[in-house]
């Protein structure tokens, strides 16, 4: 089975104390309660949409999980038209949108949204929270390349 | 880009740059932050002057000031030379970079420029070069550098440029 971001974890075991920091780092931004986990996993969908990254919509992160409806609707990107969605939520999904394509693209609006809903230290723990799952996506296409390349 | 800084630092200055900046602002995230800056740094299978030059690639590539302008004090004491930083650009295939610090680039383009994606021969060049370990340690380093830099642009206050400086691993983590 190919790794995905809520596995890397795994694939990376072999870094040590390393990668037993990245875990950590990774489950204090699910265990946070600045913005809702289940918001961030509805995060992690649309970034994996965007990259493409079709297993990565067959996963829950086990600590974050979203309705089906709106995991739906996020991975067609209709959050923002369908109703389902509180302004709130519709800041982050759109701001995680920018961020895929162009951090540098994030407008003064857009940070003034998220942090009317979930304050300063929401937009932190976004933009954290973001860097993480994007990265993580990517990195587990690469860790995949190289495993079958050393198969 | 913003120049402003979106969200305001925490009002007790500590001496270290993480902990001074926005991210301190979240106590349950920075101390997670700063023990991996630790890790990815200290001990690792990978040495600090290669880890230096692939995260100046992705400083670049993400165009953060703040990120190109620094060299860790562990890198340059481990061997890395402006020199050396200056091969990291468009076009280090064909710089004086040796071999595995060329394919350390590789396997950074691959993420920063292709979401992940490796074509097979420039894989199998990577396993060639380099243990499971290491891929792994670079994985972890290359998620964390990208992740860093991609948030200071994010939270704005980015200036249009910066001299070169260096700054203490001791500055950064716990």
């Amino acid at each position: 089975m190919n790794t995905t971001s809520i596995t890397l974890g795994d694939a990376v075991s072999r870094a040590g104390g390393a990668a037993t920091a990245f875990e950590s780092m990774w489950q204090s931004l699910w265990s946070q309660d600045r913005v809702p986990p289940a918001l961030l996993e509805l995060c992690r969908l649309r970034l994996a949409q965007m990259h493409g990254a079709a297993e990565e919509l067959e996963v829950t992160h086990p600590a974050a999980r979203a309705p089906q409806a709106k995991r739906q609707s996020v991975i067609r990107g209709r959050f923002a038209t369908d109703g389902q969605f509180d302004p709130g939520e519709v800041a982050v999904l759109s701001l995680a949108e920018v961020y895929a394509q162009d951090p540098a693209a994030i407008t003064d609006d857009m940070a003034e949204a998220v942090k009317g809903a979930y304050g300063d230290t929401g937009l932190v723990v976004l933009i954290e929270a973001l860097g993480f799952i994007d990265g993580r996506i990517r990195m587990a296409r690469l860790t995949n390349a190289l495993a079958r390349a050393g198969a | 880009m913003s120049s402003q800084l979106r969200v305001a630092v925490p009002r007790e200055h500590t001496g270290n740059s993480i902990r001074d900046s926005a991210l301190g602002l979240v106590p349950e995230t920075v101390e997670p932050l700063l023990a991996l800056t630790e890790r990815v740094w200290n001990g690792g299978a990978v040495r600090p002057a290669l880890l230096e030059l692939v995260r100046l690639r992705n400083a670049r590539l993400v165009n953060c000031v703040f990120c190109r302008s620094v060299r860790y004090d562990v890198a340059r004491a481990d061997g890395l030379t402006e020199d050396k930083v200056a091969g990291v650009t468009d076009g280090y295939e064909r710089s004086s970079l040796d071999e595995r610090e060329k394919l350390a680039l590789v396997f950074a383009d691959a993420y920063l420029k292709s979401g992940g994606e490796l074509d097979p021969s420039r894989a199998a060049a990577l396993r060639a070069s380099f243990t499971l370990e290491e891929l792994a340690h670079l994985a972890i380093a290359l998620v964390s550098f990208n992740a860093a830099s991609r948030c200071a642009v994010s939270l704005g206050g980015m200036p249009e440029e910066l001299p070169v400086m260096e700054i203490a691993l001791s500055q950064t983590t716990c």
